[in-house]
């Protein structure tokens, strides 16, 4: 222990900078310390993995949004066919990351205006660039599998195969194949009662091509 | 404790790597148990990582330009890492060269993690439990390290009780780290939307029914729209009741750092903080099992208090006898 950590009365003698420098030092060799420097650097950096300010719900607005895939025969099953969640396809379109942003910076490039704003075919653009990437990452060996009916359950609970009408199996290989819409839902609140409202993005064909209607 | 954090780990990578065990181990009786598969979520490897193509919006080390993460995608690296680390897990656990296996654990799960993360979303999940690997890296090797530096530099760092025991630090900065990632959330809230996010919160309902619609996208099991519907028009209909719960769930998040105080508040608030996670879960339908892990092993130390209830009724019988 040093001499000025057992004399208050030193502390008087120093000036006002070396005051703050020892107290400086007194936190710094706090155990606890730690806990402040580590909140200091995640606010700071954001997202930076390991390290995350973690803003989700840090505020709340009476809308929202998400995004669902679905083909002609309506919605499709995003985990089991694209092993994503739902939130992911989220995130991949609107996240400071995600498609629209990178197709909002290409175009304000391309235009040179700062103030450009996304119109419905960029949108498409992005929604296009979105489904590629979701097709493209459904692993070959998965085309194979065949996919289950969750609203139809076995006697023990669980989600029965799903067939064609001619009884041959549904695989994933059938819907990555297939056009596929990118719709997005937007929900709002008016104090108890809730409305959603879909909006189609894109359709893309198995070539993943914009198909206009 | 470090056993309850290394299944935790092991279940977080098993979800990214390639499978290594033979699929007719998951065909034995004790593992195709619904109960244990649902309960324990043993089941084949998921090997999320094989469906990263390319990094889009790099995110910690992936900003770096000498490093390409996209090599993890490789199966056969997959493979090679999901045995490295298992064997560092079964060393980490054994409590054998500590500070070379946890840090070889560290990378592996911050390297898989990251790239996870720096194909366009960002996933929250993990994080607590790399962050925590950090933690205790950085309590192994900290004193290692800083026994080299000048008398002049060690006067910033922290300074331990010298008798401290190496294990005790280890403990010590794991719980830093999993109070610092709560303290962190509730300061954002905070930050962002000072008193308004108490306010405003009723309007976690809209949050209820985007959250629960997503969930049935994702299978599309239909009574995971109803319930969402439930919920949220219960909170629309009680705004001063959902006010008190946000807010108390915030406080906790806030002032998650009084858990380092000692054991009986660790558990206090690990057990706290337990409750929340479920509580989102059921709510939401927002699950986070690996803080829920890590919270139980690290910060409720089940062993050490079912110990002392043993050790207490034993007293209690011997002095009775007397």
């Amino acid at each position: 222990m040093t001499e000025s950590e057992t004399d208050p009365s030193s502390n008087a003698e120093l000036s006002k900078p070396q005051q703050i420098h020892e107290k400086f030092l007194g936190f710094c060799k706090h155990p606890a310390s730690i806990l402040v420097w580590f909140c200091l650097i995640s606010l700071i950096v954001k997202e930076q993995y390991p390290f995350s300010n973690y803003p989700m719900y840090s505020g709340w607005s009476e809308r929202t949004y998400y995004f669902y895939i679905a083909d002609e025969n309506g919605p499709v099953q995003a985990k089991s066919v694209f092993k994503v969640s739902v939130p992911t396809i989220k995130k991949r379109f609107s996240s400071d990351k995600g498609f629209a942003n990178s197709v909002l910076k290409e175009r304000r490039e391309a235009t040179g205006n700062d103030k450009y704003k996304l119109t419905d075919e960029d949108y498409a653009e992005a929604g296009r660039r979105l489904l590629k990437q979701l097709r493209d990452g459904v692993p070959k060996g998965r085309l194979d599998s065949q996919l289950k009916d969750n609203e139809n359950l076995d006697a023990k609970g669980k989600p029965t195969p799903m067939f064609h009408p001619d009884g041959s199996p549904l695989l994933v290989s059938d819907i990555v194949n297939r056009n596929l819409v990118l719709v997005r839902v937007d929900i709002m609140r008016k104090k108890t009662e809730f409305s959603s409202e879909p909006k189609t993005i894109v359709t893309t064909d198995a070539d993943n091509k914009i198909v206009t209607e | 404790m470090r056993l309850v954090f290394a299944i935790a780990i092991y279940l977080s990578l098993r979800v990214m790597l390639p499978e290594i065990v033979p699929p007719e181990v998951f065909e034995s009786p004790v593992l195709k148990n619904e109960f244990v598969r649902d309960t324990l979520k043993i089941r084949p490897s998921d090997h999320k990582l094989e469906t990263f193509k390319k990094i889009k919006g790099p995110t910690g080390i992936a900003h770096l330009k000498f490093v390409d993460l996209t090599f993890l995608t490789k199966h056969s690296v997959g493979i090679a890492l999901h045995w490295i680390a298992l064997g560092a897990l079964v060393a980490y656990v054994a409590g054998l060269v500590l500070p070379v296996s946890t840090l070889i654990i560290f990378l592996i799960h911050c390297a898989i993690f990251t790239l996870n993360n720096s194909t366009g979303s960002t996933h929250h999940g993990y994080q607590i439990l790399t962050i925590t690997l950090l933690a205790q890296t950085c309590a192994l090797w900290f004193p290692i390290l800083f026994g080299r530096l000048p008398e002049k530099a060690r006067r910033y760092l922290p300074r331990h009780d010298p008798d401290l025991h190496r294990r005790d630090l280890f403990v010590y900065y794991s719980q830093v780290a999993i109070a610092g990632c709560y303290v962190i959330a509730g300061l954002s809230k905070v930050l962002r939307s000072h008193v308004k996010w108490i306010i405003d919160s009723p309007d976690v309902s809209v949050q209820i029914v985007k959250s629960h619609s997503q969930k049935y996208y994702e299978y599309l099991q239909p009574e995971w729209a109803d319930k969402g519907m439930t919920y949220a028009t219960w909170i629309a209909e009680n705004p001063w009741l959902t006010r008190i719960m946000l807010t108390s769930g915030l406080l906790l998040e806030l002032f998650a750092f009084l858990l380092l105080i000692n054991r009986a508040w660790a558990a206090g608030i690990g057990i706290s903080l337990i409750l929340m996670h479920l509580a989102i879960g059921e709510l939401m339908g927002l699950h986070f099992p690996q803080n829920i892990q890590a919270d139980f092993g690290l910060l409720v130390n089940a062993p050490f208090w079912l110990f002392a209830v043993f050790a207490f009724v034993g007293f209690r019988k011997k002095t009775a006898l007397r």
